[in-house]
């Protein structure tokens, strides 16, 4: 074996695990005459000193554990916090639905929601005397107007009646005429 | 093991103490697992904390309450990857890189007073470096094998690879710590 085979069988040496494997006279016997080899296992051995350099500590803190059901209850409360989350959600979307607020008229079309239902002030509204008082012009408006329109028929009739005369009588006097002319 | 195996059985029969004893006993061991795997004591101490919490959860699904050990670093491990990936994935890489070789070389000299006394702050942190800058494969394999003790069999079932492999990891992660170390300064052999 060359010196990287042999150097595979290191563990075997460092950790007394080889037992007495084939490999381990032909190993020994290479650490006899390899000088490189003898190195690189004593600086191995001397690498494992200075890792045992570092010795165990004790924890920071004692794990939290007031009885196992207090892991649980930590593992159930990832649970129920996903499930209050997908409800919250789902109130908020039916709220958002419910006060939702659609136009259209000449301006456009436009859409409007909020969570909750706003307080509306009394001067977005008229009160019962004001829509009274409007529907009362609005019926004087109209009334007016129908016998503003009847007045102006009449009127027309009246100055066609008074053509219609007019054009007879002209047309009798001719007639007369031309008969005066005949005779 | 013999009493982590009879804990996880009567936790599984639905002794609740049980858990708690099974958690005193092994947090210790997680916490300096997940220590050197990230090199962060706060890190370390939710890894632990979020072990306990997916073994409980999932201990239903352990077949062979005997290999609770083996079962528990592999899913401590899990949670080390799952950090590493979270955390800036350099952050580790920068400190080493940023560590002057002088600096380095100075903290050479608190290595042998620790022989004395108790490792001083400066050589676990040229330690933990040697560590850092190592693939998570191999760093998994020295460090199950180091601190933990663990059997080739073992190292090989808990990193879920064949023996040769967990071998291979196991060599070329410790020749990757003395390169790592000597290249900070630190001098090997008989001088």
């Amino acid at each position: 074996m060359n010196c990287d085979e042999i150097r595979e069988h290191f563990f075997e040496f460092i950790y007394s695990e080889g037992g007495d494997s084939p490999a381990s006279a032909e190993v020994q016997e290479h650490l006899r005459t390899c000088s490189a080899c003898r190195m690189e296992l004593e600086e191995l051995s001397t690498t494992r000193k200075y890792l045992q350099l570092w010795k165990d500590e004790d924890p920071l803190r004692k794990v939290k554990i007031d009885g196992p059901g207090a892991l649980a209850s930590r593992k159930f409360d990832w649970k129920y916090l996903r499930y209050a989350a997908i409800a919250a959600m789902v109130v908020f979307c039916f709220l958002a639905l419910a006060n939702t607020q659609i136009t259209w008229n000449k301006e456009g079309f436009s859409f409007s929601t909020r969570l909750f239902a706003g307080h509306e002030s009394a001067q977005d509204y008229y009160t019962k005397s004001e829509v009274r008082d409007i529907m009362k012009q609005a019926l004087d408006d109209s009334e007016f107007r129908m016998n503003e329109t009847s007045l102006l028929m009449v009127q027309k009739a009246l100055d066609t009646v008074e053509q219609d005369r007019w054009m007879d009588l002209r047309l009798v006097r001719s007639h007369e005429a031309l008969n005066q002319n005949r005779n | 093991m013999v009493e982590t195996e009879e804990a996880v059985r009567r936790f599984l029969k639905g002794e609740e103490e049980a858990f708690n004893w099974i958690v005193r006993h092994w947090e210790r061991k997680i916490y300096n697992l997940a220590l050197r795997m990230l090199g962060n004591r706060e890190d370390a101490q939710d890894i632990v904390q979020e072990t306990f919490l997916s073994v409980f959860r999932s201990i239903g699904s352990l077949r062979e309450p005997g290999s609770f050990s083996t079962w528990l670093y592999a899913i401590t491990l899990n949670h080390c990857r799952a950090r590493r990936k979270l955390r800036s994935s350099n952050l580790l890489a920068q400190d080493f890189v940023s560590d002057r070789t002088e600096d380095a070389a100075e903290r050479l000299n608190d290595i042998p007073a620790a022989k004395n006394g108790g490792e001083s702050l400066e050589t676990l942190d040229i330690i933990r470096k040697a560590l850092a800058d190592l693939s998570e494969d191999h760093r998994t394999a020295v460090v199950l094998k180091e601190y933990l003790g663990l059997s080739l069999e073992e190292l090989a079932s808990v990193m879920n690879c064949p023996l040769s492999t967990a071998k291979s990891r196991l060599y070329h992660g410790l020749r990757g710590v003395q390169r790592n170390l000597k290249r900070m300064g630190i001098k090997f052999g008989k001088s």
